[in-house]
Formats: C-alpha cells, structure tokens, sequence
C-alpha cells in the first residue's frame, strides 16, 4: 500500500504541546535540528515517527488516521491547527507551461467555433413541449420529423365544417358528390373529426397537438350525406376524381357490413387495383358490427378488397376495441392489415347547440382510419421515392404487435412513427 | 330504375359497347375512367352474363355505405 504523508501545522512548538501530538499521533516526533547525514528525515518518518520542522512549525508524519487530524484541528485545546496531504511537485518551466496553455487554449477555442458552426448550420428538431392526445403518443408521433408536407391526403367522409377555427385559414380543396349539400360545410361533424385526427394541429382550447399531418394538402371529397349515409357509386365518382388529381392519400372512414364468407367486391377491388397503380392508397375503416368479446364481425366493405388497407381499432389500454370487425373471411380476403387508435378519440368538431366546444371524444374505426392516413402522407414525404404500394408495406413492416391479440384482430399490429 | 356499376374489361370498344348498351335499353350515365368503371341505368336487373363481352362485373348501386 503507498504511505501517505501529512503536513501538521502546530499553534506552538511548546513541550506540553509536542507531547500532546506525539500522544494523540502515537510517534516520536524528533526536531529538525537533530537531523544529520545518520539520521535522514525520511528514515525517521519511515519509522512511523514525525520530524518537527522547528522553523515552520510544521510537523510531517505518515500514515495518518485523517479523521483524528480533523477532530484534533477542530478542538481548540490541541495544537495542531492545520494539516494537509503532502503534495507532488515537479521542475516548471513556467513559459513552457504558458505556451503549452495557450495550445490547449487555441484547440478549445478551434472545438467551440466547430460545434458553434455545427450548432448555428443544423436544422435541429424543437424538443416537443406540446402535449399530444394518447393515439398520437401511442404511435410515437413525438418522435415524428415529417408534417406531410406536400403531400395531398382527401378524405371521402360527410364534409369539412370550413368555419372550425382549425381549417378556416387553411387551404383545402373539395368538391361534393352529394347532391344538394356542399363539401364545406359538415353538419354531421363526422368528416370534420376525421380530419383534426388526419391533419389538425393544436386544439385551441387546451394547446394539446390532436392531429397527425398537419402541413398535408386537406382535399376533401363529401361522399356521404348529412345523415351519414352514401352510396357506391358516389364513393367511386370521388375515387375517379382524386386518381384524376393525383391524390396520394384516400382515407375512407366508412363501411357497409358483410356476411361472413361474402366475397369481396370485384368493383373495389379494381378501383383500390387501379388507384394502387396510380401511385394512390386508399385506406379504409374496418366497420364497427363486432361485439366483442362474444361476437366478432368480418370487415366490411370495402376495406375487405385486398388492394384496399383495412384498419382495427384499439383502445389506450392496447385492447382491441370492442365494435372492431376482424379478419373472419380470411379465404376471401376481408384480412385486417393494421391497427391504430379508435377510442375516446379528440378531434375537431363543428360547434352547434348540441356540442358547446369545438372538439369532442368519438369512438370508432372511422377515428383509427384516419391515423393510419395521416401517417402515410408521414411517411410519403419521408420516403418520396416509394410508391403508394411499397408505403403500404412500409407501415405493416413497421407496424407493432401487441401482446395477446390476434392477427386476426390487428393485422400486423399497431402502426409506428419510424 | 336502377343504377348499376359496372367495371370494364380491359382493351374493349367503348362505341361498341354503349350500342350494346342501347339495343338491350340501358342508359349509360357516367365513365370513370381512371378506375375503368360506368355507370349505367335499367328498369330490368341486369348482370354481367348480360354483357360478358364487355364487363368483368356489374353490380347495383347500393346505399349502405354510413359513418
């Protein structure tokens, strides 16, 4: 073990002092005026002994119990006043150690101006501080880099109630296929929850971020009435007019139920086919007739296409939600692809006598679809070079399990941020 | 009368077809030809056995689809 050795500061040099320390230190201290050539300090100290520098006053043993030193210089009647742990000392050149100073100086200054020009030239992502509704945390939004910027997402829903604080500044284009009855304006309220869920921001009455998109170009398509009800053939009208404005993005957040071993329609499967080669997903709501656990029901149409992505809905405890239709006609197609949030959902919501607030909690694989939508038009603008079909697989490859429940149920699990 | 959808076969002619429409006394309303599909009208059910040569299904327009 390496010997430490102690500097002792003495108040007073007196006899009865001396014999103090050397019994409270357990040494022999002998004074520096007895040392010579036979009697080294170093061998006297080696021996457990201390040597009294009578000059300075100072005593120098080794092997110290530290915690006596401090009670002894703590207690006024001792008289050591002082100690410390000898120190190591080296030759100094004292302009090598400038010189060598500014060297170092002149590096950390080259390292500061680096990272200051790294810093100032980055474009680094804002920490979030905004609170997010529980479906945008659940599939990670927070870690989100992509807005949907350019990218033009339509929703084939009852409308937009353009008046919403939300959307009355924003750009969007729709056309209706409802005779009778505008594409801006939404009495249902439906196709506006819809769209906070796909492309609101903040909720401007809590500041929590409610929407997933939120740079996308909104396009809306009215293809279901104010009762909320449509008909096919309005819903491919809308579809052939989105292929003919190059959309990328159709999410269809309704559904007609089927029986269980009904086949798919040829009609949507071609039109989800021909979207697919114009680079267009569509992406559609699997139908809320289930009541599980007792009685689940197959999707519907026309989620049940294959080209067309079928979305579950889950709740914040990770369950699949009780209304959710699953993959019962798995021989016909009629799988489930993905899965996303679908319960207790807050959104933008017209304001009327009924609902006094401009944002309500809706439950539904309608609320789950437009997830998944918003977060394609993500990913569209993270990979531009992808087409609608590889985007597609992008997100079931991405998409999270969850413990305990089926494929069936939530296809490839719960769809990601990556 | 009802309206029905009818998705097209690939490489057909149209003229063609909407004469074959005429003779059998079906309207046809609308073209959507980014996903190759018309709509026609009929007073009598019609299906695709009716127009084998043109049409890879027709089926009628339904009202089920809701929120």
């Amino acid at each position: 073990m390496e010997k430490e050795r102690y500097i002792v500061l003495l108040r007073n040099q007196e006899r009865k002092s001396l014999k103090k320390v050397e019994n409270e230190l357990q040494v022999n201290i002998t004074s520096s005026e007895f040392l010579s050539k036979d009697k080294r300090s170093f061998e006297v100290i080696d021996n457990n002994n201390g040597v009294l520098y009578k000059n300075l006053g100072v005593v120098v043993v080794e092997n110290m119990d530290e915690d006596q030193l401090k009670k002894a210089m703590n207690d006024d009647a001792n008289p050591i006043i002082y100690f410390e742990k000898e120190r190591e000392f080296f030759p100094a050149d004292e302009m090598k150690i400038i010189s060598e100073l500014k060297k170092q100086s002149a590096e950390i200054s080259d390292k500061i101006n680096e990272l200051e020009q790294y810093l100032n030239n980055k474009p680094i992502p804002q920490k979030n501080f905004v609170e997010m509704e529980w479906g945008l945390k659940a599939i990670g939004v927070e870690k989100a880099l992509y807005t949907g910027k350019g990218i033009d997402v339509c929703i084939l829903d009852t409308g937009l109630d353009l008046s919403h604080p939300d959307f009355a500044s924003r750009e969007v284009e729709g056309k209706s296929f409802i005779e009778g009855e505008d594409w801006d304006e939404d009495p249902n309220g439906h196709g506006t929850h819809c769209a906070g869920v796909l492309a609101g921001n903040l909720r401007a009455d809590n500041g929590k971020r409610y929407g997933i998109a939120k740079d996308c170009n909104l396009k809306i398509a009215k293809v279901l009435s104010n009762k909320g009800s449509g008909t096919t053939s309005s819903v491919v009208d809308a579809i052939d007019w989105a292929i003919s404005k190059k959309f990328k993005v159709l999410s269809l957040s309704l559904a007609a139920p089927v029986q269980l071993n009904e086949k798919p329609s040829v009609l949507f499967e071609t039109v989800g086919m021909r979207a697919l080669e114009n680079n267009c997903l569509i992406i559609a709501a699997a139908g809320n007739d289930s009541s599980r656990p007792s009685i689940p029901k197959p999707v519907s149409a026309p989620a049940n296409s294959v080209s067309i992505m079928a979305v579950a809905a889950i709740d914040g405890q990770m369950r699949v939600a009780k209304f959710s239709n699953g993959g019962l006609n798995p021989s016909t197609g009629g799988n489930i692809n993905v899965c996303a949030p679908g319960v207790d959902i807050f959104s933008s919501y017209p304001k009327s006598a009924k609902n006094k607030n401009y944002y309500l909690a809706l439950s539904g694989t309608s609320m789950a679809t437009p997830h998944v939508s918003g977060l394609a038009a993500l990913y569209m603008e993270q990979f531009p070079d992808k087409t609608a079909k590889e985007i597609w697989e992008i997100m079931e490859t991405n998409a999270k399990p969850i413990e305990g429940l089926k494929y069936r149920d939530i296809g490839s699990g719960l769809i990601q941020i990556i | 009368m009802k309206i029905y959808l009818a998705v097209l076969k690939d490489d057909i002619d149209l003229e063609e077809f909407k004469r074959n429409l005429k003779e059998k006394k079906v309207k046809f309303l609308d073209h959507y030809k980014n996903v190759g599909i018309v709509k026609l009208q009929s007073e009598k059910k019609i299906s695709e056995h009716d127009f084998e040569k043109f049409c890879k299904s027709i089926e009628e327009d339904q009202d089920n689809l809701t929120i």
